[in-house]
């Protein structure tokens, strides 16, 4: 096994906000990159966690 | 269907494997356990771990109604009954009526109380206030808990999760990835444990899981229970139950050989604040109980404050 290194992270409020799913992944995604001195094409997979989405 | 797809592309992602994730609450661990799997086994060298939920609607039934459907939905009706409740309630989520059924067996197996439960709200209102992106922080005290509407006996509307939007993500990469993108260095991640959890029906009287999971968590990071350290969760997350509970489930907290097999030591952690944020050291804890075994001290009490110099089962520079 290879070490794995957290190189960036990202994260919205968390509060009752009616802010669509688009706008609060990209807030937090784009924290993240600039967090890790990356951009989206340094991304070779990605894995996106939701359970219920309203919608 | 292709929700991650969709997402993604709004921050120009696409075009590479996007991997959608539903797996109740822990969807978005799931997608970090994956895709630490991914960079660890050498598949990748740069890969995105997204949480995001969006749970308010113009009608609030709309949410919790899809709580509710984190269960056999063709038994839901079977376990509603068993429950003397109604899955279709647009007063609460059905989870909280099976919550609330477990909290009332663990207090008859284990003598905890409804205070107990609601020091484990202060405890992380408190752990919130140390994240400004965290939906609730104030500091509250055991009465005002206990004197909220109630959801569910013993459960009140402090004990419960709230409805909330947001979302989270973490980049994740290999040794060398790191170096040509010359990131700052950031936290190893040095083990990940997962164990899926037994229908209802035929769980365990305990309902532990935690434990072999911790275990598998423990051996992929090479280190034993006795160098971690809890760390706090940023935000109310569950009912205040699982929590005490967790801590002794993980072996954070030691169950020594006079370990009370009905759960009243983790009551009793919780009342003395060794599950908070600052947390303390399982030495802290070993300490007290030969030194006081039946005492349980107040949070904020000099026992209850952190150890210096303990590593953390997070992360490692």
């Amino acid at each position: 096994m290879r070490n794995v290194y957290v190189i960036g992270a990202g994260m919205t409020r968390f509060e009752k906000s009616g802010r669509t799913l688009k706008e609060l992944v990209a807030e937090a995604v784009t924290q993240a990159l600039a967090d890790a001195s990356a951009g989206p094409a340094d991304v070779h997979a990605a894995y996106v966690g939701n359970a219920v989405a309203v919608c | 269907m292709i929700r991650g797809q969709v997402l993604l592309r709004t921050v120009g992602i696409e075009a590479i494997p996007i991997f959608n994730v539903e797996n109740a609450c822990a969807s978005a661990a799931t997608a970090f356990h994956l895709g630490w799997q991914a960079v660890a086994t050498g598949m990748q060298d740069v890969v995105l771990c997204v949480g995001a939920e969006k749970l308010t609607h113009t009608d609030p039934s709309v949410g919790l109604d899809a709580i509710g459907t984190a269960v056999d939905v063709e038994a839901r009706a079977e376990l509603a009954a068993e429950l003397g409740t109604e899955p279709g309630s647009t007063k609460r989520s059905f989870f909280m009526d099976i919550y609330a059924a477990l909290t009332r067996a663990y207090m008859v197996r284990s003598g905890a109380t409804p205070e107990h439960f609601a020091e484990v709200v202060v405890k992380n209102q408190h752990n919130g206030e140390l994240n400004p992106r965290a939906q609730y922080g104030a500091e509250l005290t055991v009465d005002a808990v206990l004197a909220a509407r109630e959801i569910v006996s013993p459960l009140t509307l402090l004990m419960c999760s709230p409805i909330s939007d947001g979302a989270a993500a973490v980049v994740l990469a290999s040794s060398r990835a790191r170096r040509r993108l010359n990131a700052r260095p950031g936290p190893r991640v040095r083990g990940v444990g997962r164990r899926l959890r037994q229908p209802a029906r035929r769980r365990r009287p305990d309902g532990r899981l935690d434990r072999p999971a911790a275990a598998l968590a423990y051996e992929a990071a090479g280190i034993g229970p006795g160098r971690a350290r809890l760390r706090g969760a940023p935000r109310r997350n569950g009912t205040g139950r699982a929590d005490g509970l967790r801590a002794g489930c993980i072996r954070v907290a030691r169950r020594g050989p006079g370990a009370d097999p009905f759960g009243r030591d983790e009551a009793r952690w919780t009342v003395a604040g060794e599950t908070r944020a600052a947390g303390c050291s399982p030495r802290v804890i070993r300490s007290e109980r030969r030194a006081s075994p039946s005492s349980a001290r107040r949070p904020g009490s000099s026992a209850a404050r952190p150890a210096p110099g303990r590593s953390t089962v997070r992360a490692s520079p």
